[in-house]
């Protein structure tokens, strides 16, 4: 059966061949087409528009593999030296910090680039920049609870919220980075004795992502809720009635105004420490942060744009700014990100 | 019986080594799992596993067991009683309805969750139209239900086929001696064809442990949960590579005492002739109860899934170019079940030798059904990357130049995991195929003259080509609904059908997820058909006329 | 005379439009006998057998068990509830279970293992009472199908031909068996076979079947030296027939004349010759050839071509010197030759 191996060895081989990603050989070949390879978390529609406006305006075609944020890092890091990975998005800044201690980002001088971007959201050792920003804040019900009946973060683990809270599971990155932020701020211990308050408030156990938890509070099953901003602004800017009536049904608050604000994320982008093409990785970070760009983001993703004096047109957004933000660098959600999710598997938190 | 030493040298009679191919499948099968148990094995402990032994570890076994719990009873009770029905008893549609009952296997159970939480969950239209008495399809009963909505073909074909073909006059004792029919049936038919309906069990049991999609989704904390969470949450390959080992012990002790039950039931193949059932044939109102009650696991597990994204799908118009992505798909699993029937048949062969190599070959095989997708990716990854790291240097020693191969960027990754995952699932059915081409049969066409190559163009490809084609177009629809490892493994721009739906579900854009949901559906159901009439057609052939 | 155990009347059961299995089957059962249903296959000796069982209905006709109608009018008596035992033709042996809960499987009690090792014993399989059907010979699964359906004490047992699927041998020392249990046992038995031999060896009433109907009853005896009609000779041995016409109270066939008072002139009769009726004398000139020869053991079975050209069976106890091409003589006896009226 020597025979039959040989064609099965060769079949493989092209196989192999036949997908491969342009890596810095092919590059000389096809000098005439650039391109630039994204490893990207994020799958927004205004991505697809981002990326199209991108290669409109530079010429540089995007071949984009979207992932999970986890399983795009273990990919990368698996490739090594021979990883043809130019960028590498993420939609959490805890992601964005294990790249970069797994050693998978270039330094680079965001001096330039990110030149009006906010210092907490800019890598300090400068391997990654953000480029759209996300508040988690609490919803509560617009009937059943008063204005100021709730203000803080540390508010929700109180008693008398027992059984009239819905938050989405552990597992989610944004959890883990609101975590993160409790334990910068108030220690360990603190944050534990805040999360198992929290596990004891639930009024059913983690189910659904952030719209269900507003869906929840719509339906009467609690009355406090903790979203990303821009879920509330896709339910009420959405063509369907049941998700406007859910949207309706809360009211948004941005909480700890008066200490220390609201918990900010951030998506971020690095540069590849092995890019093939790291001149065209430049050219892509910089449209990111670009006003067409960001103005992309704010009117079809509802994301907070990074840089000021962008022009955008998104009412529901607008409504929900100006607001205090934690000033804390999110590299901090990064580095208290174990921390944070053993704190969850120890409260029971599913 | 057949000594090896007899046996060696028939098989090398044939004229090509069928032994060799077979070490290769089981090579193919068991890499990835060898290399997650070396993972496992030598790398550094740090204190990850213990915290989790205290806290979440307890939560993963139960509900992973909890969930093959659920789907075991529900596929067990679905699965025998429908396949009692249609082996047994005649009713309106029965013939019909004898292959359509297994369709609801071309539908991946995370669509069905998909569809299912939301027409159930706080806001959906069940939820309202009952105003909250409808429970909301979550947690691991709702993934033990999901499998058993669309995993309960396997207990019901293989319950068919043990029940059409066992000696109908056991079950006629047993009311002479003075039992009712309930009695008859519970000490008779039923414990007959235990072994059958335990086989089928054990595959259910193995794919609810395997999955990832639903039990995600419908938030269920299993042990592929905690395995994935190990690995991208806490960044520990090892011990999400320990996890593993855990999930494979489990599937494996599935495994033996399925094969030690089945050791055990040798006895209970009827000896000497029997007679073919005659059908207890329902009238009126029974009939009409029987045909309802076959036609409520099509309406759980294809109507109303389907349905209900088709809705959702015409109101949330999806705007991604699904055309590439079909293609995508459909080129994997093509090229998969192709391969995977080769391996299949081959190590078919080999075992027909009974050598001890080829026993063990096909044993090894059967490995990679056990283990998850994600399971599998992360040994793929980790043997391509290190042969890459082997490769590279030499390469670039002999020639002076880069290796040009990214072995981890191409689609033969994505083969390789799926081939170790299923082309077990191929060997089975190549055996069963195979076994109708008895030894006398050989002896025939060879005393006729015929070499052993046209023996096998002339004779035995006739007979085993369309088990074979079932065998691989069962590869087909797996590896059309395969997630995990397909999301990890994936060339650039290289979507499938099922990434897609994953990726916006968990994005809670069901709209969008809807058309690549239906999709993969669709063009399962097309070989499933195929499928389902050959398999229908084979045990109804001589027992049921 | 006593009440037959079961009575069976105009029994009609038809599965497709195209064969009937039984068109009016008639049937007694006395209680404590041994009845042998004898009959070709396709006869409707099994159909029969399942809806006395209760395993079948009838699509008209009387089952009647003792005083009680099992079959109507209002719901058939189910299997469960009629004491009627079974052996069927693959034995149906439980394979799940070994020998002593197969045999107690139809038993109740705290002491029903008791019971089965008993009966077990009574078949002299007491030592296999934990093996498995599968490890069991052919002749020990009859025997333990058997004490099986004997072990509740039935009031009829049905056995579907029980001796088929068993060399020779064994199969006359298992037929002797069978026949000492069942008498054992007192039980009233019903035995279906396609072997006349084996019929006329174990019944006390014999009863032939043909075409969905019971064609002749009686003792085997009586049914051998007297059949009914040509089919009824055929089913219990070999038998040459001869139609003729009633002349002068006989009938004149090409081996003599046959006397046959009770017809009247003129009727077209069959004159059933069984082979042991042609006793053959050599003689060089005889009017008959012999035209084939065969030795069965003990006789010597020939064929004999008579002046007419009609060919006739014969048999002679051996040795016998005669060959193929010899010419004799015969003798008629007249005890094995059985006129009937013609079946047309």
């Amino acid at each position: 059966m020597k025979f039959a191996s040989a064609v099965l060895a060769t079949a493989a081989l092209t196989l192999t061949a036949c997908s491969q990603p342009d890596s810095a050989t092919s590059d000389t070949i096809q000098s005439e087409q650039r391109v630039v390879n994204v490893f990207s978390a994020r799958h927004y529609r205004s991505d697809e528009h981002v990326y199209a406006a991108f290669t409109a305006a530079t010429g540089i075609d995007v071949n984009l593999i979207g992932a999970n944020g986890d399983q795009l890092i273990e990919r990368v890091r698996a490739d090594g030296e021979r990883s043809p990975a130019d960028v590498i998005i993420t939609v959490d800044a805890a992601r964005l910090h294990r790249a970069e201690e797994a050693g998978l980002f270039a330094r680079t001088d965001f001096s330039q680039l990110a030149a009006g971007v906010s210092d907490h959201l800019i890598d300090p050792d400068g391997y990654w920049v953000g480029f759209t920003m996300r508040a988690r804040v609490i919803a509560y019900s617009a009937d059943r609870v008063a204005e100021g009946d709730i203000t803080t973060y540390e508010q929700l683990a109180d008693p008398r919220w027992a059984g009239r809270v819905c938050i989405r599971e552990s597992g989610n990155a944004y959890n883990q980075s609101l975590m993160a932020t409790m334990v910068a701020k108030s220690g360990e211990e603190a944050a534990e004795a805040w999360a198992a308050g929290i596990v004891a408030n639930m009024a059913r156990p983690p189910q659904g992502g952030d719209r269900d938890q507003l869906r929840g509070i719509a339906a009467g099953i609690c009355d406090v809720a903790v979203v990303n901003h821009y879920y509330y602004a896709m339910l009420a800017n959405s063509g369907q009635e049941a998700d406007q009536d859910a949207a309706a049904a809360s009211v948004l608050l941005f909480p700890n105004q008066d200490d220390s604000g609201a918990h900010v994320n951030i998506s971020g982008v690095g540069i590849a420490a092995n890019a093939p093409h790291s001149a065209e990785a430049r050219e892509l970070v910089a449209f990111l942060l670009s006003a067409d760009a960001q103005r992309l983001f704010a009117e079809m993703t509802h994301e907070v744009p990074v840089i000021d004096g962008v022009e955008w047109d998104n009412a529901v957004l607008e409504a929900m700014l100006p607001f205090r933000e934690d000033q804390r660098n999110v590299s901090e959600l990064g580095d208290q990100n174990a921390t944070a999710q053993r704190i969850f598997d120890r409260v029971g938190w599913q | 019986m057949a000594v090896t030493g007899t046996a060696a040298p028939r098989a090398a009679q044939k004229g090509f080594n069928a032994t060799s191919l077979a070490v290769v499948a089981a090579l193919i099968c068991a890499a990835p799992i060898l290399a997650v148990a070396w993972i496992a094995l030598t790398g550094d402990t740090g204190d990850y596993l213990a915290h989790l032994a205290q806290t979440r570890l307890p939560t993963y076994l139960t509900h992973s067991a909890y969930v093959a719990g659920v789907a075991a009873l529900g596929t067990g009770l679905l699965g025998t009683s429908l396949g009692w029905l249609i082996a047994r008893t005649q009713f309106p549609g029965r013939e019909f309805l004898g292959w359509v009952l297994i369709l609801p296997l071309a539908v991946p159970a995370y669509v069905a969750a998909y569809a299912w939480l939301d027409l159930s969950t706080a806001g959906g239209p069940l939820y309202t139209a009952t105003n909250g008495l409808f429970p909301t399809i979550r947690g691991s009963w709702g993934a033990g239900l999901m499998f058993s909505f669309v995993l309960y073909p396997y207990v019901y074909l293989l319950a068919r086929d043990a029940f059409a073909s066992q000696s109908a006059d056991a079950y006629d004792a047993a009311r002479t001696l003075g039992s009712p029919p309930w009695h008859a049936f519970m000490h008779t038919a039923l414990p007959m064809a235990r072994p059958a309906i335990a086989a089928g069990l054990a595959l259910v049991m193995m794919e609810s442990l395997a999955d990832y999609g639903t039990v995600s989704h419908l938030g269920a904390p299993t042990l592929s949960i905690g395995l994935v969470r190990a690995w991208s949450g806490a960044g520990s390959l090892v011990d999400a590579a320990r996890l593993s080992l855990v999930l494979v012990v489990v599937a494996l002790l599935i495994f033996g005492l399925e094969r030690a039950q089945r050791r055990r039931a040798r006895s209970v193949t009827a000896s000497g002739k029997t007679r073919p059932a005659q059908r207890f044939v329902l009238r009126g109102w029974k009939g009409i109860a029987a045909l309802s009650f076959c036609l409520l696991p099509l309406a759980l597990g294809m109507f109303i899934p389907l349905g209900r994204l088709a809705y959702l799908a015409l109101s949330e118009p999806s705007t991604t170019n699904l055309l590439d992505a079909s293609l995508n798909s459909l080129t994997l699993a093509i090229t998969a079940a192709i391969i995977a029937a080769a391996l299949g048949l081959s190590t078919a062969y080999a075992l027909r030798s009974k050598g001890i190599i080829a026993t063990m070959s096909a044993r090894a095989a059967g490995l990679g059904y056990a283990v998850p997708g994600a399971v599998a990716a992360v040994g793929v990854i980790a043997i391509l990357s290190g042969t890459q790291q082997i490769l590279d240097p030499i390469w670039r020693d002999l020639t002076g130049a880069v290796f040009p191969i990214l072995l981890t960027g191409g689609a033969a990754a994505l083969i390789f995991a799926y081939l170790s995952r299923f082309a077990a699932a191929a060997i089975g059915p190549a055996e069963s195929a195979l076994s109708r081409v008895t030894p006398a049969l050989d002896g025939a066409a060879r005393t006729l003259g015929a070499t052993p190559l046209q023996t096998a163009r002339r004779v035995h490809w006739p007979l085993i080509v369309g088990g074979l084609t079932s065998a691989g177009l069962l590869v087909f629809v797996e590896v059309l609904k395969e997630l995990p490892a397909t999301m990890i493994l994936r060339p650039f721009n290289y979507d499938t059908l099922a990434v897609i739906a994953h990726s916006y579900a968990a994005d809670e854009r069901l709209g969008e997820a809807a058309m690549p949901s239906i999709l993969i559906t669709l063009v399962a159901l097309l070989p499933m058909v195929f499928v389902a009439r050959y398999l229908s057609s084979r045990s109804a052939g001589g027992q049921d006329r | 005379m006593s009440t037959p155990i079961l009575t069976i009347r105009g029994a009609r059961r038809r599965y497709n439009a195209d064969t009937p299995a039984l068109q009016g089957a008639d049937l007694e059962l006395q209680s404590g006998t041994i009845t042998a249903l004898l009959g070709p296959s396709g006869s409707g000796k099994s159909t029969l057998l399942r809806a006395i069982a209760g395993l079948e209905p009838l699509d008209s006709g009387e089952i009647i068990g003792g005083a009680q109608s099992w079959n109507g009018p209002g719901p058939a008596v189910p299997p469960e509830k009629r004491r009627v035992g079974m052996v069927f033709q693959d034995y149906a042996l439980f394979p799940h279970l070994n020998a002593i809960a197969n045999v107690a499987f139809g038993l109740n009690g705290s002491d029903k293992k008791k019971r089965a090792l008993a009966q077990l014993e009574a078949a002299e399989l007491g030592h296999k009472a934990n093996a498995y059907p599968h490890e069991l010979s052919g002749g020990e699964q009859q025997r333990v199908a058997l004490a099986r359906a004997l072990a509740p004490n039935p009031a009829i047992v049905l056995l579907d031909e029980p001796f088929s699927g068993l060399d020779r041998r064994l199969r006359s020392e298992l037929r002797a068996r069978t026949i000492a249990s069942l008498k054992a046992a007192g039980a009233t038995a019903l035995i279906v076979t396609h072997d006349a031999e084996e019929a006329m060896a174990v019944a006390d009433q014999l009863a032939l079947m043909g075409g969905g109907r019971i064609i002749q009853t009686g003792t085997p005896d009586e049914v051998w030296m007297n059949p009914a009609s040509a089919a009824a000779a055929r089913l219990l041995g070999d038998v040459d027939v001869y139609t003729g016409q009633i002349a002068n109270g006989q009938v004149s066939t090409p081996l003599g004349d046959v006397p046959a008072p009770d017809f009247k002139p003129g009727q077209l009769v069959d004159v059933l010759v069984r082979p042991a009726a042609i006793s053959v004398i050599p003689a060089d000139d005889g009017a008959y050839a012999v035209t084939q020869r065969r030795s069965t053991g003990a006789e010597l079975a020939m064929t004999l071509k008579a002046a007419d050209g009609s060919n006739w069976r014969a048999s002679t106890p051996a040795p016998c010197d005669l060959n193929a091409g010899d010419r004799v003589n015969i003798k008629l006896n007249q005890t094995f030759v059985t006129v009937t009226n013609s079946a047309g």
